[in-house]
């Protein structure tokens, strides 16, 4: 599953044009302070986390970078093959 | 949300900022009646706004307006704008400090907030005057509009400073995307002044 969490970028009225204008399809959520803190900060855009079966922080991935996709393609799977 | 999660083989969460330049014009703001010469700098912070990265704060809009403003009235546009976020997507994206504060008031409630993060002792008025190159009195007086707008309080214990960061919120600010007390102003050639972020 993919979570969308915006960082100051205005309220749900101004993302959900956004967000249709980026043709995202899986659900994006306002985050607020607390979310942030609560994730360790965020430095940069995007962050991407990964998270795990137990609802733990797996891989924190900032910004975009060659290889981004196949790294969290592997963890993905790597994740996907640990029982649950 | 955790059990949730719990059942979820794995979650990718994407932390993203979506700003894009708002289309909102701006609209009347019910309830605060700002005279004509002050809503003539809110128009043109509104207009610029709307274009790309731009910031544009009150001290610098009034002078790019001209005319004569007095504290008072950036005063009175900036409870406006803290009154009224559904003028314009910049406040609620970076909030409304950073739109009605001027540099070095922007100055001041970074080395206090840094200091206060750090427990260390903010520097004396005398020492942000040197820092900030301006007369104890502009010091004065910028705390004194700092805790007008609730962002610093008085607090006699505060050794040789007596004003403290009136939120915890204001102490730790700093991270992506936040610009509340930076000031990024921009000057190209044949072109009034500006601000982005």
């Amino acid at each position: 599953m993919v979570l969308g969490v915006t960082i100051r970028s205005g309220w749900a009225s101004d993302i959900r044009p956004d967000a249709k204008k980026l043709k995202i399809t899986y659900p994006v959520v306002v985050g607020n302070d607390d979310v942030e803190k609560g994730f360790g900060g965020i430095w940069g855009f995007p962050t991407t986390f990964l998270i795990n079966r137990k609802g733990q922080i797996y891989k924190k991935y900032t910004g975009m970078y060659p290889q981004q996709e196949a790294q969290l393609e592997a963890d993905i799977q790597k994740l996907l093959a640990e029982r649950p | 949300m955790i059990s949730q999660l719990r059942s979820i083989a794995a979650i990718m969460m994407i932390f993203a900022s979506a700003l894009v330049p708002s289309q909102l014009a701006a609209q009347t703001a019910p309830g605060v009646t700002l005279t004509d010469k002050q809503q003539k700098v809110l128009d043109y912070m509104l207009n610029d706004w709307n274009k790309p990265s731009r910031i544009t704060g009150v001290e610098l809009a009034m002078g790019d307006v001209g005319g004569q403003y007095s504290p008072d009235d950036r005063y009175a546009i900036g409870v406006f704008l803290k009154n009224n976020p559904r003028l314009h997507r910049t406040l609620r994206t970076f909030g409304w400090e950073t739109a009605i504060l001027t540099p070095n008031e922007k100055l001041i409630a970074r080395i206090v907030s840094r200091a206060e993060r750090e427990n260390q002792n903010p520097p004396t008025r005398e020492e942000f005057a040197r820092i900030v190159e301006v007369s104890g009195a502009e010091v004065t007086d910028a705390l004194e509009m700092l805790d007008r707008f609730g962002i610093m309080r008085r607090d006699p214990a505060v050794r040789g400073l007596g004003y403290r960061m009136a939120e915890d919120r204001y102490q730790d600010w700093e991270g992506a995307m936040r610009i509340t007390f930076m000031n990024h102003r921009v000057q190209v050639e044949g072109e009034k002044p500006f601000e982005v972020y």
